[in-house]
């Protein structure tokens, strides 16, 4: 299984450093998957900054992060790292936010989205939880958002984070035993 | 195997509370554009279209009809690049042929029109979706590695697009809407112009000589040998709307228009006075530029007298009050 998952991480890293050429190359659609793929992620990451950000807001600086990365794609160094180097963008980019305290509107078309997926008490239920993540260790709050939030197994944590699977098991662990005594 | 295999790779035995924890807070997950439009167009995860077979037929015959199904498919399918059409209510119509509940195509230089009871979707390669209201004429004009191109006579449509710029663009009778990797509405007027409504990121809309910068939550009308005019956010008020409009489309100007537009401008409107210093000169100018100051100081150490790199620090400090 371990192979399983060193096979796969190794032809996602491929696929990866292909796209990237390719949009460098002058081929701005290949930068479609690439947002496909690392969207989820980048979103989690955001979610997870201390500070209040709604999930509407975090979908906004996504974007935000994504045409970033687009402008400095040619001074990424390890196109296979490219996960890594979003999750900074995606950092520096939260920290921008909350300082400039930015204006954004919620976006209608999620809330209804929201509203059909999920019910009013649901949804006030996940934001309590998601307030209770902010106010872990950092380390802790992104793998505990990225894997409740964002439904990513460990794994895929540390590959597209640019972590080792052993330190990502160990905040999972270490994370819901400090959530669980938050939340009790 | 370890009592954290499950958190940590959903492996072995699901622990009760962690997949109560999933439940809930999955209701934030991110959910990409493209699949909020198929979501919300079917009411269910989309699935991909398919041809209506007889079931019940002889495995041969069933198979002479597959195949008669996609040849047919295949001769009203155009020739070339096209993108798929969905019908989402009514009888969208692709160049006078009707859209039925098994989608369509949208080739190079057709029309997809609709009428007062008719909705329809378009899926653009790769990047996003756009939703045609009733009584819109929509034509594809081109696709290319580096951008697809639609003109919109008549009607509204509502744009969602990766955060892929300037790979998206839509003509109408009186500006160009460049996507800058957002979500907008975009409705042409019976007299040509347009009212656009960008919900995240940013569009660039040019016409005329002139060109506008409208970022989420802002607003930007366009007429038509006028071109667009100034962006202004929805929540500006109604004095300062009506008076930028008059600046920016009457012929014969009265001189306290501007007067009105820079008193009743707040904070967040700098967003339109910052625009509104290109199209006005001299003397106006002037006044435009010391209303935002008044508004927004410049961040300390920033001198505009020293040149352009202090106008893109001080855009870039005013755009942390937008």
């Amino acid at each position: 299984m371990a192979d399983d998952q060193r096979d796969r991480d190794a032809e996602r890293r491929a696929k990866d450093r292909e796209a990237v050429a390719r949009v460098l190359a002058g081929d701005r659609a290949a930068f479609g998957p690439l947002f496909e793929r690392y969207a989820p992620m980048i979103h989690g990451l955001l979610l997870a900054r201390r500070g209040a950000m709604n999930p509407a807001e975090a979908d906004d600086l996504v974007q935000d992060v994504f045409e970033t990365a687009l402008e400095k794609l040619a001074s990424l160094r390890e196109p296979e790292a490219i996960g890594a180097w979003l999750a900074q963008i995606a950092r520096h980019r939260a920290v921008d936010a909350r300082r400039a305290a930015k204006r954004t509107e919620p976006i209608e078309d999620h809330a209804d989205l929201e509203s059909e997926a999920a019910s009013p008490s649901v949804r006030m239920e996940a934001r309590r939880i998601l307030d209770l993540i902010r106010t872990l260790p950092e380390a802790y709050r992104e793998t505990l958002v990225l894997r409740l939030v964002e439904g990513m197994t460990g794994p895929e944590i540390a590959e597209q984070v640019g972590m080792t699977s052993e330190s990502v098991r160990v905040n999972l662990h270490r994370g819901m035993k400090m959530l669980k005594e938050r939340l009790a | 195997m370890s009592e954290d295999d499950y958190l940590f790779d959903k492996s072995g035995k699901p622990d009760p509370e962690v997949e109560e924890l999933e439940k809930v807070l999955g209701s934030a997950r991110y959910v990409s554009p493209q699949r909020n439009r198929a979501e919300r167009v079917h009411g269910r995860r989309a699935k991909p279209a398919r041809s209506r077979v007889f079931l019940y037929a002889a495995p041969l015959a069933l198979a002479a009809a597959i195949l008669l199904v996609l040849a047919l498919r295949d001769r009203l399918r155009p020739e070339g690049p096209s993108l798929a059409v969905t019908s989402l209510a009514g009888a969208p119509r692709v160049d006078a042929r009707k859209v039925d509940e098994r989608g369509g195509r949208l080739g190079v230089g057709a029309w997809l029109e609709t009428d007062q009871a008719s909705r329809a979707d378009i899926e653009l390669q790769q990047i996003g979706h756009v939703a045609v209201g009733p009584g819109s004429r929509v034509q594809l004009v081109s696709i290319a590695k580096n951008e697809q191109r639609l003109q919109l006579e008549r009607g509204v449509i509502e744009a969602k697009v990766l955060a892929v710029p300037r790979l998206f663009v839509v003509d109408t009778p009186s500006a160009r809407a460049t996507d800058l990797g957002c979500a907008y509405r975009l409705e042409v007027m019976p007299d040509g112009g347009t009212l656009l409504r960008v919900q995240t990121g940013a569009v660039e809309l040019a016409g005329e000589g002139r060109q506008s910068h409208v970022p989420a939550g802002a607003t930007c009308e366009t007429r038509t040998k006028r071109g667009p005019g100034t962006p202004y956010f929805d929540d500006a008020s109604d004095a300062f709307k009506t008076a930028l409009r008059h600046l920016d489309f009457d012929v014969q100007q009265d001189p306290r228009t501007l007067d009105t537009v820079l008193g009743a401008a707040r904070e967040a409107d700098t967003l339109t006075l910052w625009q509104l210093i290109w199209r006005v000169d001299g003397e106006k100018r002037q006044r435009v530029l010391a209303r935002v100051m008044e508004l927004v100081p410049p961040p300390p150490g920033v001198d505009l007298a020293s040149g352009p790199g202090a106008f893109k620090a001080y855009q870039d400090h005013l755009m942390t009050h937008w």
